[in-house]
C-alpha cells in the first residue's frame, strides 16, 4: 500500500466519519434526519429547544 | 426559578419575528399565516434565563385546528408566568378580540403592538397609555421588523412576571356579565381561580371541551341562556363574539387613528391585489410570474439563464482543475486503481455532480424567497382557492404546498392547519407532488441533458404538480373515509412590503447551506456505497473503470429496471438505481447517475456526464422518468412526516402506493405522448401501459362520486324531517 493510499484512505474515512457524525447529532437534536434545515424547525416530534440563540 | 413566558397572537402578527428578535433564534419566518404549527421554546437575550414559547397563531381560544389547540393548551395547562399578546397594530381591532379572551385566562400579560411603523407610515396612531389603561395591562408599541421598541418590551415583560400581577379584564354588556358571574359561581372550586372567569365565558359560549368536562354546570345554566337567546334571537356564541366587539369599538373609540386610505381605491395592497387577485387574470398571472423565474435562471432557446450560466461555470471548474488535479495527485503518488475510482467517481461524478447545481439552486431560492416575502405566495393561496375548491380540497391546502415547495417533510406537517381531517389526510397524501428543493436537481439535469436548458421543463414540473394534486382531489375524494365537502378558506391577505434583503439573503443562504449540508453527508455515504457496489462483483473483485456490467448494482438494478420498460429507460438499470436511491434523498438521483457515469467513463462531470444522459435516452423517455422520479413516493423522511400525520402504516404505505402507481400512470402517459410529439415509436408497452393508464384515470376523475349521492340523500332526507 503506497503512502497515496494511505492518505486517499485517511481523507475518505475522515469524510465518512464527519458525515455519519453530523447525520447522527443532527437526529439527536431533534432536527430532520434528512438533513434538511428548512425542515428541521417543524418536523421533529417534539419541541425544537433553542438555547442562547442557536438552533 | 427561570420565568416562563408565552408569545400568542393572531396569525401572521409577526410573532416569529418577535421570538427571532428577543432570543437570537433563526426560527422560519413566512409572510403567510400558519408558518408555525408547533410551540417553539428559546431564551429571551439580556434577561436571566426567562423562557420564551412561541406559539402559533390563532384568531380565538375556541379552536378549531391542531395547531390551535397546541396554542390553547399551552396557556391554559401549563401556567406560563407572563403572556406577550402579539397585537397587529395595523388591525387592531380583529386582534383585540384574540386580546379580551387572553385577559380573561388571568395570567399577567403584556399587549405587543406590532407593526407600529406601518400605521404611522399610513397616517395613523394608536395611544399605547391610553390603550393599555382600557385593557388593565400594560401595552407596548413595537415593530419586530425594525428592532423598534423590543427593548421596553423585554423590561416590561419581567417586571410583569415579577410582579404577578393579573391583568383587568373588559366587561361585556350587563346581561352577559350577570350570566358570566352565574357561571363563575357553578365552576367555583373547579377550575383554577385566577382562570374562572375564562372558563366561565366558555362554558356559556358552548366552547366543545369546556362543555365536555362540566357538562352538568352547562345544563344548569341552559334556562338563563335560552333567555339571553331569545331577547337577543341569536345564538348565544354569536351574541358573546358581539358584546366582545362592542367592547372592542368602546376600546379603541378615541384613541385609533386611522390612516387616511380613500375608501373607493383602497391602499398600495389592495391596488395590487385587484390585479394579482384577479378571478380571470389572477392564475395566467401565477403562471407567467413562474414562467419568467424559470427562464431566467435555467434560461430558453439561446438564451442561457443566470442560474445556467454559474453552474456551468462551477462545473468546469470541479472538472477542472478539481478533477484533473486530484486524478493527476493519485497517479504522482501510485494511488491504486480502486482508490482512484473511488475519488474520481464517488467525489467527483457523484458529490460533484449535486455540488454542481447549488448556483442554480441559490438563484432559485433568492427568487422564491423574494416572491414569498413580499406577500406574492399569500395571495397565490387566495387565487388558487377558487380552483382547488372546484376540484374538491379546500384553499388551505395550497399553504403546504407552498412551504412544500422548499421541503415536503414541513409541507406534510403543514397540514396541521387545516381544520378538516379528510381534507388533511388527502394534502398530505399528496403535498409531495410539487416538486420540492431536493427535486430542482433532477429537473435541471433533465433540463440541462435533454432540452439545452428551456426553463419551460421546470415550468412543466411545477404546474404538472398542482395538476396531479388536483386530480388526487377528486379521486381520494370518492374513498369513503376521505370523502366529503372541502371545508371552508378563510385567509387574511398579509400586505405588501419591499423584501427584507437580510431576511430574503438569510432564507436563501439556509437552504442553499442545507443543500451543500445533504450533499456533504447522505450523498456522500450513498455515493460510496453506489460506488462500492457499481465496481466490485459478487466475490468482491474490483472489476476495473469500464466494469459496471458484471456488478453488484448492475445484476440488481438488471433484474428490476424491465418495470420501467414501459416508461421508456427501462433498457437503463443505472437509471432505476437512481430512482431507488433518490428514496433516501431525492438529489441522490443526480448523484447516483454521476458516480455511475463517472466509472463508465472517468473524469466526466457537467455537460459531459449530461451528454452520457442524452446518448441513452429519448427526451421523451428523460422526461417520463423526470415525471416519475418527482410523483412517486418521496424521500423517507417524507414519508415518515407522512406516517405521523395519518397516524398509521397501513395508511401510510397505501397512500405511498397510491403515489408510486400515479406517478407510473402519469409518466407512461407522457411518454407515448412525448414520443409521438416528437416523431419517435414508443414501446409497445409502453403504448399499452399509457392507454391502460388513461382508461382508468378517466374513469376515476369522470365516475360520480358514490358519497357524494348518500350525502345528498342525507341532506334531504333531513331536510324532509325538520319540514
Amino acid at each position: 500500500m503506497s503512502t497515496g493510499d494511505i492518505i486517499v484512505l485517511a481523507v475518505v474515512l475522515v469524510l465518512v466519519a464527519g458525515a455519519i457524525y453530523s447525520l447522527v447529532r443532527s437526529h439527536r437534536s431533534g432536527k430532520c434526519s434528512c438533513g434538511c434545515e428548512d425542515c428541521c424547525n417543524n418536523c421533529c416530534s417534539s419541541v425544537l429547544k433553542i438555547e442562547d440563540g442557536k438552533n | 426559578m427561570s420565568m416562563k413566558v408565552a408569545l400568542a397572537g393572531n396569525p401572521n402578527c409577526g410573532k416569529t419575528t418577535l421570538f427571532n428578535k428577543l432570543t437570537g433564534a433563526s426560527q422560519r419566518v413566512g409572510n403567510w399565516p400558519g408558518v408555525t404549527i408547533d410551540k417553539k421554546v428559546g431564551r429571551i437575550r439580556g434577561t436571566d434565563g426567562a423562557e420564551l414559547v412561541d406559539t402559533p397563531g390563532i384568531y380565538s381560544l375556541s379552536p378549531y385546528s391542531p395547531e390551535e389547540i397546541v396554542t390553547r393548551n399551552f396557556l391554559l395547562e401549563e401556567n406560563p408566568d407572563v403572556i406577550i399578546n402579539i397585537v397587529d397594530a395595523t388591525n387592531i381591532e380583529r386582534n383585540l378580540f384574540l386580546t379580551l379572551q387572553i385577559l380573561d385566562i388571568g395570567i399577567p400579560t403584556v399587549v405587543a403592538l406590532n407593526m407600529m411603523d406601518a400605521v404611522a407610515k399610513n397616517g395613523g396612531s394608536v395611544d399605547a397609555k391610553a390603550l393599555s389603561e382600557r385593557l388593565g395591562c400594560p401595552v407596548v408599541p413595537i415593530s419586530a421588523l425594525k428592532n423598534d421598541g423590543v427593548k421596553e418590551l423585554i423590561e416590561t415583560v419581567i417586571a410583569t412576571g415579577e410582579s404577578k400581577k393579573a391583568p383587568g379584564f373588559v366587561k361585556m354588556s350587563d346581561g352577559i356579565e350577570g350570566l358570566v358571574a352565574q357561571a363563575a359561581s357553578e365552576l367555583s372550586g373547579k377550575v383554577p381561580e385566577k382562570s374562572a372567569r375564562w372558563y366561565a365565558v366558555k362554558l356559556i359560549e358552548n366552547d366543545s371541551m369546556v362543555c365536555e368536562k362540566f357538562s352538568a354546570e352547562r345544563q344548569n345554566l341552559t334556562g338563563p341562556i335560552t333567555t339571553i337567546e331569545n331577547d337577543c334571537d341569536d345564538d348565544i356564541d354569536a351574541i358573546i363574539s358581539d358584546a366582545r366587539y362592542n367592547a372592542i369599538g368602546d376600546i379603541v373609540d378615541g384613541i385609533v387613528v386611522r390612516p387616511d386610505i380613500s375608501t373607493s381605491e383602497g391602499t398600495f395592497s389592495d391596488k395590487v391585489d385587484r390585479i394579482v387577485t384577479h378571478r380571470i387574470w389572477g392564475i395566467p398571472i401565477f403562471i407567467g410570474v413562474l414562467a419568467i423565474v424559470f427562464l431566467g435562471i435555467i434560461g430558453f432557446g439561446d438564451i442561457v439563464g443566470i442560474g445556467t450560466y454559474l453552474t456551468d461555470l462551477l462545473n468546469d471548474y470541479i472538472e477542472d482543475p478539481i478533477g484533473t488535479s486530484l486524478v493527476q495527485w493519485c497517479i504522482d503518488n501510485n494511488v491504486s486503481e480502486p482508490l482512484t475510482g473511488l475519488i474520481t467517481s464517488a467525489l467527483i461524478g457523484g458529490v460533484g455532480a449535486v455540488i454542481g447545481f447549488l448556483p442554480q439552486m441559490l438563484v432559485l431560492f433568492l427568487a422564491l424567497c423574494i416572491l414569498e416575502d413580499i406577500g406574492y405566495m399569500a395571495r397565490i393561496a387566495f387565487v388558487m382557492d377558487r380552483v382547488f375548491r372546484f376540484f374538491g380540497l379546500s384553499g388551505k391546502s395550497f399553504i403546504p404546498i407552498l412551504v412544500g415547495t422548499g421541503c415536503g417533510v414541513p409541507g406534510i406537517m403543514a397540514t396541521r392547519t387545516i381544520e378538516s381531517d379528510r381534507d388533511r389526510r388527502i394534502t398530505a397524501m399528496s403535498v409531495t407532488f410539487i416538486p420540492c428543493g431536493a427535486k430542482l436537481p433532477i429537473i435541471a439535469l433533465i433540463a440541462g441533458a435533454l432540452f439545452d436548458n428551456n426553463g419551460f421543463v421546470a415550468l412543466f414540473a411545477y404546474l404538472l404538480g398542482i395538476v396531479v394534486i388536483l386530480m388526487s382531489g377528486i379521486i381520494l375524494k370518492k374513498w369513503k373515509s376521505l370523502s366529503g365537502e372541502p371545508a371552508p378558506f378563510i385567509m387574511e391577505l398579509p400586505p405588501y412590503h419591499l423584501p427584507s434583503i437580510f431576511g430574503v439573503i438569510k432564507g436563501t443562504l439556509d437552504r442553499g447551506w442545507a443543500f451543500v449540508k445533504k450533499a456533504g453527508t447522505i450523498i456522500l455515504l450513498a455515493a460510496i456505497v453506489i460506488w462500492f457496489l457499481a465496481s466490485f462483483d459478487w466475490s468482491f473483485n474490483y472489476l476495473g473503470a469500464d466494469a459496471t456490467t458484471e456488478s453488484i448494482l448492475q445484476s440488481i438494478g438488471q433484474g428490476i429496471c424491465v418495470i420501467f420498460q414501459p416508461l421508456g429507460w427501462g433498457d437503463h438499470w443505472e437509471l432505476t438505481v437512481g430512482s431507488i436511491t433518490g428514496l433516501i434523498a431525492k438529489e441522490n438521483l443526480v448523484g447516483t447517475l454521476g458516480t455511475l457515469f463517472a466509472i463508465d467513463d472517468p473524469g466526466d462531470a457537467g455537460e459531459e456526464y449530461w451528454e452520457i444522459l442524452a446518448s441513452i435516452v429519448t427526451p421523451a423517455a428523460g422526461l417520463a422518468f423526470l415525471v416519475f422520479n418527482l410523483l412517486c413516493a418521496p424521500c423517507f423522511a417524507a414519508i415518515g412526516a407522512m406516517h405521523r400525520e395519518l397516524g398509521s402504516w397501513k395508511a401510510t404505505g397505501l397512500a405511498v402506493l397510491y403515489q408510486c402507481v400515479l406517478a407510473y400512470a402519469v409518466a407512461a402517459i407522457i411518454y407515448v405522448l412525448g414520443s409521438f410529439i416528437d416523431g419517435k415509436s414508443p414501446e409497445v408497452s409502453g403504448i399499452v401501459m399509457a392507454v391502460i393508464a388513461v382508461i382508468c384515470l378517466g374513469y376515476l376523475l369522470i365516475a360520480k362520486d358514490p358519497f357524494l349521492q348518500n350525502r345528498s340523500s342525507a341532506d334531504k332526507s333531513e331536510g324532509a324531517e325538520s319540514a
